[in-house]
């Protein structure tokens, strides 16, 4: 077949669009569901580390300093490197090592460290006369995080999930290449692998599409949030 | 009934104490309207905040209605919390909520239903005249009206004690008017003791019963505003005094004063003060009565009301021209009136 010119970009005809439309829907549903589970994740840590951030107690600062290393430990590992680290953790998890299931381990150990980073600086950024306000009217550390933290900073909290969405767009991608399914493995094994440029070109004007729709809901999002 | 006794705060940074209130005793009684004035930095914010455990004392003893309130159980003080309201110089509302959510975000710490808490912001709102913008968020208000908001959730459940942290700090003098006016009419209409804290002599003139002075983390002068205003003892005071009733001569009027000098070279220059009663005293006409060859020319004046009625004082700058004998005895006979005179020499 020739892989040869410009051209063969272009040359749709030779695209199985019903392989195409469902990578594509495994792409999507991979990325929302790791969406939803790194927000969670990285909520959680993010408190975390906000929490025992400058605390006097030592337990409390070993706290920190463990659960810092672990987030940057983890954002420092390539991810292509990871999912194949994470193998056998994944194999525990979800039961497989192939198919969209078992990228969700790799992509929420690597995207939810990253998140968590942004959370706790989104959490730094709420005034701190606020907080005051709300203690002095009595407020426990519960209602404070989830009436005044959490509310106060859910701009930056959206902004930061919407950036850390579109690296996990690309990470799904990284992770097709290996056998996890969706457009990556698509443009991967009958893009490249089958000389079929027309493929890896749908597939990545796809992702691309896909990206800019996140990026438009999350900025309508923090639009409309912000009330200041 | 509040009281602070010999209560210390250090802070301890890395290469020295910092000592932010040092000793200080006071007693704030139920139902007033206490004032502490002081410059940035001399302690105050420290001293009240210990009253809702957002600092502890280092040394001493605070007692609120009886009780130590720096040996509270967490749990006791955020009760306690819930009964001191606290307005702030920045307002310090969410601006993700609307005006009515913040009004009832300290109804939510509680056990209100929400009909109930909606109802009661909604009372509140109207208490400081913001019914018509109750679902509009902070950053659509204006700066007097955001400290309505805040005085609004300070006042939402239903406080014993009031703290006022530099709440007009922020505001321009028009605006500042308009709160202290909603403050005035708080004190009336609802049973609180109010602690306010700021540098602006004319808050506490328009506000308080009594005052403390603070310097450096003590309380270098206390007592009830009639007398802070007529007789300051510290220099501090003083300032704070001359500040809001003009007592030094501005620029401008020394430079009138230094023209007339030159005009009238036999002229004496007079500073007269008038407390209460005087202030209503034709005590400048009947001066002139007595000795008809003097002339008079006032050069600045000013009155100014106390919080309660007895309390006025005035300031007045006047040159007295005639033969020396004359002024003398008219110095002699403001004396017997009563009236403070400061002979002032121009250099």
């Amino acid at each position: 077949m020739n892989n040869q010119g410009l051209s063969t970009y272009f040359n749709f005809s030779s695209v199985d669009w019903n392989n195409m439309w469902s990578a594509t829907w495994e792409t999507l549903w991979i990325t929302v569901i790791s969406v939803i589970l790194v927000t969670v994740f990285g909520l959680l840590l993010g408190l975390l580390l906000y929490e025992t951030t400058g605390s006097h107690n030592i337990v409390v600062r070993g706290l920190n300093a463990l659960v810092a290393l672990f987030v940057n430990v983890f954002r420092s590992i390539p991810f292509i490197i990871l999912i194949v680290l994470l193998l056998p953790v994944t194999q525990t998890l979800v039961g497989t090592q192939i198919g969209p299931k078992a990228a969700l381990p790799s992509l929420v150990f690597s995207a939810a460290p990253f998140y968590a980073r942004l959370v706790e600086l989104a959490f730094h950024e709420v005034d701190g006369g606020v907080i005051e306000a709300a203690e002095s009217m009595g407020a426990d550390k519960w209602q404070l995080i989830y009436k005044v933290l959490i509310p106060e900073s859910m701009p930056a909290l959206t902004s930061g999930i919407t950036v850390t969405a579109i690296s996990l767009i690309g990470y799904t991608a990284m992770a097709g290449a290996i056998g996890a399914g969706g457009l990556g493995q698509l443009a991967y094994t009958d893009g490249f692998q089958a000389y079929n440029n027309a493929i890896t070109f749908t597939a990545t004007i796809i992702i691309v599409i896909i990206v800019f729709i996140f990026q438009f809901l999350g900025d309508l999002m923090v639009r409309r949030l912000d009330k200041r | 009934m509040i009281e602070f006794k010999n209560v210390s705060k250090v802070y301890q940074t890395k290469s020295a104490e910092l000592t932010a209130v040092q000793d200080v005793s006071l007693k704030i009684k139920e139902n007033e309207v206490f004032g502490i004035i002081g410059f940035s930095g001399a302690g105050k914010s420290t001293l009240v905040r210990m009253m809702n455990g957002l600092e502890i004392p280092t040394s001493g003893e605070l007692i609120i209605n009886g009780k130590r309130n720096d040996k509270l159980s967490k749990k006791e003080l955020r009760q306690q919390r819930q009964k001191i309201g606290m307005i702030f110089q920045h307002f310090n509302l969410l601006w993700s909520r609307t005006v009515l959510e913040n009004i009832m975000f300290p109804l939510e710490l509680g056990k209100m239903t929400k009909s109930e808490r909606i109802k009661k912001a909604k009372h509140l709102a109207e208490l400081v005249g913001l019914e018509d913008r109750i679902d509009a968020y902070p950053a659509q208000l204006s700066g007097g009206q955001k400290q309505r908001v805040g005085i609004a959730r300070a006042l939402a459940n239903d406080p014993a004690i009031l703290i006022s942290d530099e709440a007009t700090s922020a505001l321009d003098p028009q605006t500042t008017d308009e709160v202290l006016t909603l403050l005035a009419n708080i004190k009336q209409k609802l049973k609180l003791t109010i602690v306010i804290i700021t540098h602006e002599m004319h808050v506490i003139r328009r506000l308080a019963d009594r005052v403390a002075i603070m310097e450096k983390g003590r309380v270098i002068e206390e007592g009830t505003v009639a007398k802070v205003f007529t007789q300051p003892e510290q220099e501090l005071t003083r300032k704070f005094v001359n500040v809001e009733t003009d007592t030094a001569p501005a620029e401008d009027v020394k430079h009138v004063i230094s023209e007339l000098l030159q005009k009238y070279p036999e002229g004496q220059l007079l500073q007269l003060k008038f407390h209460g009663d005087q202030v209503k005293m034709p005590i400048v006409s009947e001066m002139l009565h007595q000795f008809p060859d003097l002339q008079l020319s006032i050069l600045q004046g000013s009155v100014h009301q106390l919080q309660n009625a007895t309390g006025s004082i005035g300031s007045l700058f006047v040159q007295l021209i005639g033969n020396e004998k004359d002024i003398k005895a008219a110095l002699e006979f403001l004396n017997t009136m009563r009236v403070e005179t400061e002979v002032y020499k121009h250099e």
